[in-house]
């Protein structure tokens, strides 16, 4: 019952039955949602018991507080990713156990453009995968967060604009630096590729 | 196109067909990269990070919380749903829900505070010599045996109940009918009846009022009957009952503090009290 409310049910359907104390809606929510918040969460934090704790978190206030979620506002999704966005850097705040590139301050000017022929490309697969998630991990809460919204949990800008509490436009500039600081980030483990090869 | 502008759109150039950006503006910006080097490098790194993100993307596609979360929300969500039907009676909601207005609560729960003290203090006002006698002359000099009498005599009309007369008494029909009248519909049938819970005050069940436990203050007898009668949980120290003359049940005599129940008008002077036996 639960697995056909999964895939025939849109996620407002689903809640508007959750709501009416509907356990088997609840359940097709928390399952389609719940790795995905998981996965932010991780990302965002890079703490399997974080993610956890705030993943559980997420369902409790959708189920304890289901009248604050106003449609009209945006989507479930977003909804959800904003609950969890929040419950992550208040538990990371409190834990205080994440590191930050202290270059917030940075520019992205065309000095950043690199002159190397696509550097990046020769990563293994392995090390590219580590890298790119170390790298996300240090990098400033703020632009963190859009990586993982827009590029890992792959939501659209207007969703991600949403969840943040921020316009598209400030989305689309924040991710912009933000890649451009994983570019940086990036390039000296893939100039060491360069040279083991 | 310069590279400025180009770097504008490297983003979602790099992400190819997935990101609709306008098609005059794709080719302009391709056929920029293959004419500058630079572009062409930062279009290349752009796409190399992609690739980046979708190999972290297939490579965490497993994760997922633990089974554990699951068990523990559909516990949680079943005894919500137990709890989620019980009505709050509507008698017991004290002011309707205005957010906007969340100060007003606390503003007429202050004033009604007050205006509670201001009503107790007069209460406690020393009685002019003349009639504080003339009480005590009414007064039997062995309380106990008066207790005993099964009926008591009705005041006259002319004099009034006063709170030493109504000591030795808990029968409330030992109080003139005219106040009594004014008191027990309100108390009892009155649909806007509203209990006010304020600090260590206690809602009322409205079930438990009985017009027949309060004892009228003196001053109240000849006051107008009020519109309309709140009943207020209030802790009053056991020594300011004292000079009331209001009995003290044995099982709460030692206590610090006494509940009590003012019936308060709307015009937020107390006009009877009792005691509460908890």
């Amino acid at each position: 019952m639960t697995a056909q409310k999964t895939n025939e049910h849109s996620d407002d359907e689903l809640f508007r039955q959750m709501k009416a104390g509907d356990e088997s809606a609840f359940i097709a929510l928390y399952r389609r949602w719940q790795d995905g918040i998981y996965r932010f969460a991780l990302r965002l934090s890079g703490s399997e018991t974080v993610a956890e704790d705030v993943t559980q978190e997420v369902f409790m206030v959708l189920m304890n507080d289901a009248s604050r979620y106003d449609s009209g506002k945006g989507s479930l999704v977003a909804y959800l990713y904003g609950i969890a966005r929040f419950q992550a850097l208040k538990r990371m705040q409190k834990d205080r156990t994440m590191i930050s590139l202290d270059d917030d301050d940075w520019e992205f000017t065309s000095d950043h453009l690199t002159m190397n022929a696509d550097p990046l490309l020769d990563l293994s697969r392995q090390e590219m995968v580590k890298s790119v998630r170390d790298a996300i991990l240090v990098l400033p809460v703020h632009y963190r967060e859009v990586v993982v919204l827009c590029e890992l949990q792959e939501l659209s800008y207007a969703d991600a604009a949403n969840v943040l509490g921020c316009a598209i436009g400030t989305v689309r500039s924040r991710l912009h630096r933000a890649r451009g600081l994983l570019v940086d980030k990036l390039r000296p483990v893939a100039d060491q590729a360069l040279a083991r090869n | 196109m310069r590279c400025l502008e180009f770097e504008k759109i490297v983003i979602d150039l790099a992400h190819g067909e997935a990101r609709l950006i306008d098609i005059s503006q794709r080719q302009t910006g391709l056929a920029h990269a293959e004419n500058c080097a630079r572009c062409a490098a930062r279009l290349a790194n752009e796409k190399a990070l992609n690739q980046g993100f979708r190999q972290l993307i297939k490579t965490d596609a497993a994760l997922a919380a633990a089974p554990k979360i699951e068990a523990t929300l559909l516990a949680a969500f079943r005894n919500r749903a137990v709890v989620t039907p019980v009505p709050v009676p509507a008698k017991v909601l004290v002011f309707p829900a205005r957010p906007r207005f969340y100060w007003a609560k606390w503003a007429m729960a202050a004033a009604a505070v007050l205006l509670i003290a201001f009503g107790v203090a007069r209460a406690l006002q020393p009685q002019p010599p003349d009639k504080a006698n003339d009480k005590i002359a009414q007064q039997s000099p062995t309380p106990t045996v008066k207790e005993e009498t099964p009926a008591p005599v009705p005041a006259p009309r002319e004099q009034q109940p006063s709170v030493i007369a109504v000591r030795n008494s808990n029968n409330f029909s030992a109080k003139p009918k005219a106040i009594k009248r004014n008191f027990v519909p309100k108390l009892q049938h009155n649909p806007d009846h509203v209990t006010v819970e304020v600090g260590q005050f206690e809602v009322a069940e409205p079930e438990q009022i009985s017009a027949k436990d309060f004892m009228v203050f003196d001053y109240a007898a000849t006051m107008p009957p009020p519109e309309r009668s709140q009943i207020m949980r209030v802790k009053f120290p056991r020594e300011n009952l004292a000079p009331l003359g209001i009995p003290i049940p044995v099982q709460i005599r030692n206590r610090d503090f006494i509940n009590t129940d003012l019936l308060v008008g709307s015009d937020g002077v107390p006009r009877a009290i009792r005691v509460v036996n908890k």
